[in-house]
């Protein structure tokens, strides 16, 4: 039986423990949800606006993201590209950024949101091991990157419920998918924060007159649609040039049909609700494979892991793996090249409504380079040019 | 979505009352083990409270 001294003398140790530790974990949270990406806008962007211009009950609040719109000198047709739907995929919101620090066009429309669902990108996955932040190498030094999680942080949308009912198509899905933003469009007027930043971007389409309407992603190597377009059967016909294109000159991309019964998804919804027609890209990401080993900052950007390279050797996998893994210049080049690729397809089948880009690297480019090699430093440029994500 | 909210708001009132009982608790055991265990349990509550996680 302990004395009352070495009692009293152990609880206030253990509370002082267990403040210092409530401080260093919440001064990490606090850091990573408010940290500031800062991008440096190519200097042919013509405006930057906020998602509430679109529909101002995004005003002030977390997913109010940036929207950057480049107009050419002459008209054609209007794009629309988003990164950042899910944050634990940087394949996505890094070519997203990489193309506005580095676009110019000369006819057309392109509009991009780099970080399409904010909220999703201030939380991680800490029980999964995941890293808070990741960091890419540029020419002047490193550019750090919040690391973030499938779904909106719970601190912006909660509670979730029992099952979430689809709004329109009344489909059941899994309760925490009220807060996946590419399981809510087309979004919510009145709902959720995540519902209502779907409903943002459809007001955006309608409103900018989008024509074509693309989705940045990345997969587990354990899921079938993995490099891949998932395309809406208005645009079966881009999709399908688009992969042929590209496996026969760059890499190998399939296509594929967005199921008609499969609710709240970009490519089915956004085409379904809207004159855009809307395509999906996906990219290989080992690290969101559950038999991966260390999860961690290093697997996140080089790719490289023993445990799903043996899944691929047992045939577990739809992608392949070797020892060199999936690096994001890999990945990012992938979704770049299927990004001009598209354009061209488009501007063949659509040449009344020619988007014509350039300053944007391909595939090779990107892979010989390197990601950081596009991105431009903040401290060089003028402040009107610099915006945080 | 006024449901939503009230449910919220209800629930940093539990995770309050509850890191508050917790923080009882270790003032009031007689067990060194007890007290340790405790002072990890409050951890998540607090930073609920406070908006932090």
């Amino acid at each position: 039986m302990l004395n009352k001294k070495t009692l009293v003398a152990i609880k206030m140790v253990s509370i002082c423990l267990s403040v210092i530790v409530m401080a260093l974990s919440g001064i990490d949270f606090y850091k990573h949800r408010n940290y500031k990406e800062p991008v440096v806008v190519s200097e042919y962007v013509t405006q930057v606006r906020k998602l509430s211009d679109y529909f101002a009950d995004l005003k002030d609040t977390i997913n109010d993201c940036n929207i950057y719109i480049f107009e050419g000198s002459e008209p054609g047709g209007t794009v629309l590209l988003i990164g950042g739907t899910h944050p634990e995929e940087p394949g996505a919101n890094l070519t997203a950024e990489l193309i506005v620090e580095n676009l110019r066009v000369k006819k057309g429309k392109v509009i991009i949101a780099i970080r399409a669902n904010r909220s999703a990108s201030t939380v991680t996955r800490p029980g999964d091991a995941y890293p808070q932040f990741y960091h890419i190498e540029t020419p002047w030094g490193v550019k750090k990157f919040r690391m973030g999680d499938r779904w909106s942080n719970p601190l912006d949308s909660w509670p979730d419920p029992e099952v979430y009912v689809h709004y329109p198509s009344g489909q059941l899905l899994a309760y925490m998918d009220i807060r996946n933003f590419n399981r809510t469009w087309p979004g919510k007027k009145d709902g959720t924060i995540t519902e209502k930043t779907n409903y943002a971007f459809m007001q955006l389409i309608e409103k900018e007159k989008v024509d074509l309407f693309i989705d940045l992603h990345e997969a587990e190597l354990e899921y079938p649609v993995i490099s891949t377009i998932v395309s809406h059967q208005r645009g079966v016909d881009i999709a399908a040039m688009t992969s042929m294109i590209l496996s026969s000159t760059e890499f190998k991309i399939g296509m594929e049909y967005s199921p008609k019964e499969l609710h709240g998804l970009s490519h089915r919804e956004v085409g379904d609700h809207s004159r855009a027609i809307s395509l999906l890209y996906e990219s290989p990401e080992p690290f969101l494979d559950r038999v991966r080993g260390i999860t961690d900052e290093k697997l996140l950007l080089t790719g490289k892991d023993p445990f799903v390279m043996k899944a691929g050797q047992f045939g577990l996998l739809y992608e392949k793996i070797d020892e060199n893994g999936w690096p994001i210049d890999v990945r990012v080049g992938r979704h770049v090249s299927t990004f001009l690729t598209t354009l061209e397809m488009w501007n063949e089948f659509y040449p009344d409504l020619t988007i014509d880009v350039e300053g944007v690297p391909r595939y090779k480019e990107v892979i010989t380079k390197g990601v950081g090699y596009y991105f431009r430093n903040p401290s060089e440029v003028p402040k009107n040019r610099v915006f945080d994500e | 979505m006024f449901l939503n909210t009230v449910i919220t708001f209800l629930y940093y009132v539990l995770s309050a009352f509850i890191a508050f009982i917790i923080l009882r608790n270790i003032i009031k055991t007689k067990s060194a083990q007890e007290a340790v265990l405790y002072c990890i349990m409050i951890i998540p509550f607090v930073l609920r409270v406070l908006r932090l996680k």
